[in-house]
């Protein structure tokens, strides 16, 4: 049987087998739900239906939740129905709220439908405390349950792609599980944190518990974020003006994202829900082409013949003769003639990029819940579990998670709630830097001459002079696995003292065990003359958080009082232990128990700390004003006595102007502006960072050695950013159209600079506080429902951002002038924008000769052969799109529905760090050894050749035109489809007496397409920090099949 | 139901009064894994640990392990580099090189230990023994300094100006607020170099010096003096010097049987200095022993051309020192010195050869009797002795004995030579005086500190 058929017949039977296991569990529910619906005795219902201001509404259809059994509402909105007690009335109308009354004893149910189109009330979570829309002045966007739970997503971050104007993401890898890059509104911060806080049910998250787990160097990220079920997600709310993050004091600066789990809902027959998919998956970006054995021998007689020809007297067509009569006495060559063994043995033909990938990787999701309860108590439980193949061999991930949150009613003024959840995630990592046992790199460098199998079909292991080895192998013998187990648990007690005055206390702990393991085999790779290698690393990353808080809400007339009084102390313990050792005895031992040599172990422990008092204050005047101030005083361990405590704040207000009686009969259903402006903080450098510290790490002749390793700074405190934020929102035709527009203005003082100090201090940094940046954008969203009847919707939606990022400030260098900071492809400095692209300026290749070009002067003009002539200067393009965004739209047909998201960013450019090997000109190995990308066939040949890659040669190693420069330096313009769904909703009439509520079936589409307006831009798009430079695979490209059932 | 309000409200109040004291001093962070530096350097162990990171630093990659002594074969007539340090051996790197970067970076962050040792003051103990210790620092900060300056310097480019041309910050302090230093002479180099190496010596105490040779010694520092003065050709100081090392009469050149395996052992007879590696102590594929002739990866080729030097029986040339490769026959490889495949071999940096070499070749520059001394080494290898002692022959059997061990380029440099590249089909000589007789300085330095120039010819 070929390898064709062992993976069709694999992928058959694995979607059998989940076919079968869905139904089964399918069966088992509905056998449970349908035994629970044989109830008590039908009931004659009857009420009316009206609007908010007591108008009858005709046409409201009411159903009987689970059964299909449904009327209509008359002409004057009177309806009867016949129900059981426990059973819940669904009332939905085109416009207004769809709401739910439970039949109890009384038989008149009377009805008020609010508009669907008052936006004002719709709450908005802001971690400590909710707002309705038209009490907030702050700038937030919020992404609810549906939208979070319909996708297929490894990390609820991931939601937030092209959703919230201002918003950057992009994934670090391809790889399941690794962690996302999000920038809110640029970078900020020139060398401290730029990662925004994550607040999960009200608590903050510490750094170690929102981040990654880096087990190894270069190896896939595992995002802590991934823990989290994105199905027991709520909402997203990412707050962005200092009104709303100033309650985050310290660690707002960078943005707040709140993640809100779901919770139980009471009063209500208890109601079911099992959702299962099924994808495939590829990668989203194909390979960079790479090119074959036979090109690669043309080319290589090319650069022999470039290299010797004049001088040696021979031909372009006497090069392969060159090459294989004299030239093996060429210590450059040593002896090493691959092409002659290669004809001889057939010329095979290996594409290394197609035998790393795993074409049709599958995927698989199960999640369960149920909630429910009685007027006193109420649950939410779920259990989910996700199985996930990379698209690159040898890797995959996997997560089961369990839920339950459980609230009470203690007594009439006590309220308990708890939730707990637990889940453990498992992720077989890849190498992704530049390891010779990177399957990625793999796929770029390995010589197309070489097979990965021998003539027997056993995996060939000798590579010849590549320095790298047999992925297959390695997939199979090698292990490098993450397993990560997360427990959160936050209780809560709230009291209502006297009313509108409540006390609550609430505790927080969250408890990470993460484990790594490595083990490299005793036949191929790096470890081969130690035996083999083992490493074992495990962290326990314990958070514990508490906070105590006094709310008082009350309405006075028209005056509207909100006051919340917080304090809050946090505490993180992080233990690490690690164990590794050599010579294993036999194969497929693969702990450090068993190692023989180099045994070595270590264990780490560190902790931070932080203790804040809040005060928030809401004031809102008969619903048309809105006054509020927020205060934060907060203390960090990271800064040295005297310098810990700092004080934060915003004031921000607002005008509803839609609720002004001049606003009556007018086409504004929704008319408000708002403003802000405040003042967070940023603490994100390392724990004891402000010390000099001496290390104990090390050691010399049996003996310690102790260093100094970091040079401290007693005065350093927070970096502070100040925000203005105004913005208007509005609704037109009853919410056809509905948007807003925002302006920002961050300011950033006192940054946390990372002073570069010249190697020869011995130390590599300083951190001080000084620095400016400003940060200026325009942000839009806009709504618009094309269509709006009862049985054909259709909106479009859409958010755009524009950013501009200066640098006003920096710290004075050697020579007296504002320092300007520069790691060879940027380069900081006054006036300009931060991480703005600062090198050489490509002038292309000499039609004369053959040889790389650049301007003397980095802008035009004068060109110039030698590479360090050529001056270094800014490039106008930065790291940062400066416009990004993202258009969704959304069509209801009958049954039908149809979505389809997009991502955009556009006006910064990307550098590709790989391309200097991989279209190296001048690197004998790349012809020889190796393997380069197929634009070296567009090189220089003849005199006259207009092209933009160089002549070949064959005799020294690096050219310089692959130095840095703009050559490599790619228009980072993209646009990638998201989403594409086509849904079906089973009718509620079909599903009568089945006890189903709800059936719906979607197959997804992600990361279909991908527009990249740069041609030379081979790799994925969704680059943050402008740097080509890991290779891992791209994001992935998937079909995905869905189930969705409520009963 | 009262009683169970009554339970929760002492509940409620328990936990606030635990957790609402919040002061500075809830505040304060574990230090566990390290220490501050004010301090905690009290104790004569404390000092010896803060010598012992000198050491410990110079067995970087970037330094001793590999690349300083790799760079001494590479940019001469010995080997050449496959892959990896072809910027080397070709003489082609450009101002960002990587190698010059790594080695700049690995020497200052040694000098930086060897100045938190030299300012350690109050320290309690047996004062002997505390300055024996800190003159071991001020003779390393010395050999990290010569290093840097015969690496960086420009005293062999044609119009720099010898030994007015620049050549390395000399950074004295440790504490120092000044984070931005400028470039010294190198006869300002060449000045504090001296004197760090004469205060080592009014330091240290001969009966104090580690019989381990692991560490440096009074012997050690005399043996650097003449490494030093032979380099700046002055000839009767390194005569004088290479005397006293002969003179203490602790070493021998190691005998013919002994020879290919001393280079598996430590603390030889002929061992002045080395620095210390074990099987878990050791920089593993950043390591001499993986450039050379490690089994999956090997970078440094030998020229054909060094076999031609030797007499055929030469024990220097015998398979177990230079052999074919394993992989690709036709390539010469150095298996002799730094042979253990977990590179557990210690590393010979001073050894009693090259001080016997030394004083035959100040011998004959100041007019003495040198042959003897020079036949002491061939006498030993299974090698025709000379008959003559001259320069040329002087030269050739350093080159003989100290092949890979990094001596190659300074003797050729020093003596006013041209860098043949011999069995390069497309290289060309680089000439005496050529920019290229210095590295660029490390481009990180440059970028980041606008008071150290680079070296003529490269560009940032």
């Amino acid at each position: 049987m070929n390898k064709k058929n062992v993976l069709c017949n694999t992928l058959t039977n694995s979607f059998y087998k989940f076919l079968l296991s869905s139904i089964k569990i399918l069966v088992i529910f509905l056998c449970v739900n349908l035994s629970y619906s044989q109830s008590s005795n039908k009931l004659n219902i009857k009420g009316k239906t009206t609007d908010v201001k007591g108008n009858p509404l005709p046409g409201v259809s009411i159903i009987v939740k689970g059964t299909g059994i449904g009327t209509d509402s008359d002409f004057d909105g009177n309806y009867t129905i016949k129900a059981s007690t426990g059973q819940v009335l669904v009332f939905s109308y085109v416009g207004m709220q769809t709401t739910e009354k439970l039949v109890a004893l009384s038989t008149t149910i009377n009805v008020s439908l609010k508009e669907d189109a008052s936006v004002l009330d719709e709450v908005v979570v802001l971690g400590y405390t909710k707002r309705t829309k038209n009490e907030l002045t702050g700038n937030t966007v919020q992404v609810e349950a549906a939208e979070i739970n319909e996708m297929q997503l490894t990390s609820v971050d991931q939601v937030l792609q092209g959703k919230v104007a201002g918003l950057n993401i992009a994934a670090t890898s391809g790889t399941p599980g690794s962690t996302q890059t999000i920038r809110i509104r640029g970078i900020g911060s020139l060398n401290s944190s730029n990662e925004p806080l994550f607040v999960i049910d009200g608590v903050p998250a510490g750094s170690y518990l929102n981040g990654s787990y880096d087990f190894s160097a270069g190896g896939s990220s595992l995002s802590s974020l991934a823990s989290l079920n994105p199905d027991d997600i709520e909402s997203v709310t990412v707050l962005k003006d200092a009104s709303a993050t100033a309650a985050y004091g310290a660690r707002g600066a960078n943005g707040v994202i709140v993640i809100t789990t779901k919770t139980g809902k009471g009063n209500r027959k208890t109601s079911f829900s099992f959702r299962t998919t099924y994808g495939i998956r590829n990668r989203a970006r194909l390979h960079p082409k790479m090119l074959t054995g036979a090109q690669r021998e043309e080319l290589f007689y090319d650069a022999v013949y470039n290299s010797y020809g004049e001088a040696r007297g021979f031909t372009r067509e006497g090069a392969q003769a060159f090459y294989e009569g004299q030239a093996k006495n060429f210590g450059w060559w040593g002896g090493n003639l691959p092409y002659i063994a290669w004809k001889a043995d057939g010329s095979t033909e290996t594409d290394w990029s197609k035998v790393i990938e795993n074409k049709n990787a599958a995927s698989k999701t199960y999640n369960f819940s149920a909630t429910g309860g009685s007027e006193k108590s109420s649950f939410f439980i779920s259990l989910s579990y996700t199985d996930i193949e990379a698209t690159t061999i040898g890797s995959d991930y996997d997560r089961l998670s369990g839920r339950i949150n459980y609230n009470a009613k203690l007594t009439e003024k006590v309220k308990f709630s708890s939730n707990i959840s637990v889940s453990n995630t498992r992720q077989s990592s890849l190498d992704e830097g530049s390891f010779s046992t990177n399957p990625n790199a793999i796929g770029y460098f390995v010589s197309p001459l070489i097979s990965p199998y021998n003539k027997d079909g056993s995996y060939r292991l000798e590579f010849d002079s590549s320095a790298y080895y047999n992925p297959l192998y390695l997939a199979e013998k090698d292990i490098s696995k993450n397993y990560y187990t997360r427990a959160i648990a936050t209780s809560y007690l709230e009291w209502e003292l006297m009313k509108g005055l409540k006390f609550k206390t609430q505790i927080n702990l969250d408890y990470s065990i993460a484990s790594y393991k490595s083990y490299k085999n005793r036949t191929l790779g790096d470890w081969v003359a130690e035996k083999g290698y083992a490493y074992a690393s495990n962290i326990r990353d314990f958070g514990f958080t508490t906070q105590n808080s006094l709310n008082y809400k009350t309405k006075i007339g028209v005056h509207g009082i909100d006051v919340l009084l917080l304090q809050e102390y946090q505490k993180n313990e992080w233990n690490r232990i690690t164990a590794s050792g050599t010579g294993f005895a036999a194969d497929d031992l693969t702990n450090v128990d068993q190692a023989t040599e180099d045994e070595d172990a270590g264990s780490f422990f560190s902790d931070w700390m932080q203790a804040s008092y809040l005060a928030l204050v809401n004031y809102t005047y008969d619903g048309k004003y809105v006054v509020d101030a927020t205060y934060r005083r907060e203390g960090a361990s990271r800064f040295a006595p005297g310098h810990r405590f700092g004080n934060f704040w915003s004031i921000g207000a607002a005008w509803n102007i839609i609720s002004e009686n001049f606003m009556e009969d007018t086409v504004f259903n929704d008319l408000r502006l708002r403003g802000s402006y405040g003042v967070s903080g940023n603490n994100g450098i390392g724990r004891n960072e402000y010390k000099d510290l001496l290390s104990f790490t090390a050691d010399y002749n049996g003996k310690p050695a102790v260093y100094a390793y970091t040079r401290g700074n007693d005065n350093l405190t927070w970096e502070n950013s100040k925000t203005l934020d105004i913005g208007a929102e509005f609704g037109l035709f009853k919410n056809r159209i509905s948007g807003s527009v925002t302006y920002y203005n961050k300011h950033t003082t006192n940054q946390l600079f990372y002073t570069d100090l010249p190697p020869s201090t011995s130390f590599t940094s300083l951190r001080i506080n000084e620095g400016e940046i400003s940060n200026k954008g325009v942000e839009v969203e806009l709504s618009f429902n094309a269509i709006n009847t009862k049985n054909l919707k259709w909106n479009i939606s859409g958010n755009f951002s524009k950013a501009k990022g200066e640098i006003l400030k920096l710290p004075i260098d050697a020579s007296g002038g504002p320092l300007s900071k520069d790691n060879g492809y940027t380069r900081l400095a006054v006036d300009r924008n931060p991480w703005e692209w600062y090198m050489r300026k490509w002038a292309g290749v000499n039609p004369d000769n053959g040889q790389g070009q650049w301007y003397v002067n980095g802008k035009n003009g004068e060109v110039t052969e030698d590479y360090s002539k050529a001056e270094r200067t800014y490039q106008g393009s930065s790291i940062i799109p400066d416009f990004s965004g993202g258009i969704s739209t959304r069509i209801n047909y009958k049954n039908f529905f149809f979505n389809a998201s997009a991502y955009l960013a556009f006006g910064n450019k990307v550098y590709d760090t790989w391309s200097s090997y991989t279209q190296n000109n001048g690197h004998r190995g790349l012809l020889q050894n190796f393997n380069g990308s197929a634009n070296l066939l567009k090189s220089w040949k003849k005199p006259g050749d207009i092209t933009d890659y160089p002549k070949l040669i064959a005799a020294t190693s690096s050219t310089t035109a692959v130095s840095t420069s703009t050559r490599f330096l790619y228009d980072g313009d993209y646009m990638r489809i998201r989403e594409m769904v086509i849904g079906y909703k089973m009718p509620k009439e079909a599903l009568k007496n089945t006890g189903i509520d709800d059936i719906s079936f979607s197959l997804r589409g992600t990361n279909l397409f991908t527009w990249v307006k740069d041609k030379r831009m081979e790799h994925d798009p969704e680059i943050l920090n402008g740097l080509i430079s890991s290779q891992s695979a791209p994001p992935a490209k998937s079909f995905v099949f869905g189930i969705n059932v409520k009963f | 139901m009262k009683n169970k309000i009554n339970l929760i409200y002492a509940m409620v109040l328990m936990v606030c009064t635990v957790f609402v004291s919040c002061n500075e001093d809830d505040l304060e962070q574990t230090l566990e894994n390290a220490k501050s530096v004010e301090g905690n350097i009290k104790t004569f162990e404390d000092l010896d640990n803060v010598v012992g990171a000198i050491y410990s630093w110079m067995t970087q990659t970037g330094y001793y392990s590999s690349y300083v002594i790799k760079y001494g074969d590479l940019r001469s007539d010995n080997a050449y580099s496959q892959n990896s340090a072809t910027s080397v051996s070709n003489f082609n790197m450009t101002g960002a090189d990587g190698y010059a970067s790594s080695t700049w970076g690995a020497i200052y962050s040694t000098i930086g230990a060897v100045n938190l040792a030299i300012i350690s003051d109050g320290v309690t103990g047996d004062s002997k023994k505390i300055n024996h210790k800190i003159g071991e620092a001020y003779a390393l900060r010395a050999l990290c300094y010569f290093d840097l300056l015969r690496v960086y310097g420009q005293q062999f480019v044609t119009g720099e100006g010898g030994m007015n041309s620049l050549g390395i910050p000399y950074i004295k302090d440790f504490q120092t607020s000044n984070y931005y230093n400028a470039r010294n002479t190198v006869a300002e180099c060449k000045t504090f170099i001296e004197e760090d190496l004469a205060k080592a010596i009014t330091l240290m105490t001969a009966s104090l010096d580690d019989a381990s040779k692991k560490y440096m010694t009074t012997n050690g520092v005399k043996a650097l003096q003449a490494r030093i003065a032979l380099y700046f050709k002055e000839f009767s100081k390194a005569r004088d010097y290479a005397n006293e090392v002969i003179k203490s009469n602790q070493y021998n050149v190691i005998p013919l049987n002994k020879y290919v395996n001393s280079w598996k052992t430590e603390s030889n007879e002929n061992a002045i200095f080395e620095l210390a590696y074990d099987n878990e102590d050791n920089s593993g594929t950043g390591s001499l022993s993986y450039t050379y002739r490690h089994p999956n990866f090997a970078d440094i080729v030998v020229y054909d051309e060094v076999l031609n030097i030797f007499d055929a029986n030469d024990i220097r040339i015998d398979k177990q020192m230079i052999d074919k490769d394993t992989k690709t026959p036709v390539l010469l490889r150095n298996v002799g010195k730094y042979p253990s495949e977990d590179y557990s071999d210690d590393l010979a940096i001073i050894r009693y050869e090259e001080v016997v070499l030394i004083y035959a070749e100040a011998l004959f520059e100041t007019g003495g009797d040198a042959l003897p001394w020079l036949n002491l080494i061939p006498a030993q290898r299974n090698a025709t002795l000379y008959t003559v002692a001259n320069k040329e022959n002087i030269l050739l059997e350093r080159r003989k004995e100290l092949l890979f061990e990094g001596f190659r380029f300074d003797d050729l440099a020093r003596t006013g030579k041209d860098i043949p590249l011999t069995s390069l089909e497309d290289a060309t000589p680089i000439t005496f005086g050529d920019y290229r007789y210095a590295f660029p300085i490390s481009i990180t330095e440059v970028r980041r500190n606008a008071n150290v120039l680079q070296n003529k010819g490269y560009s940032n």
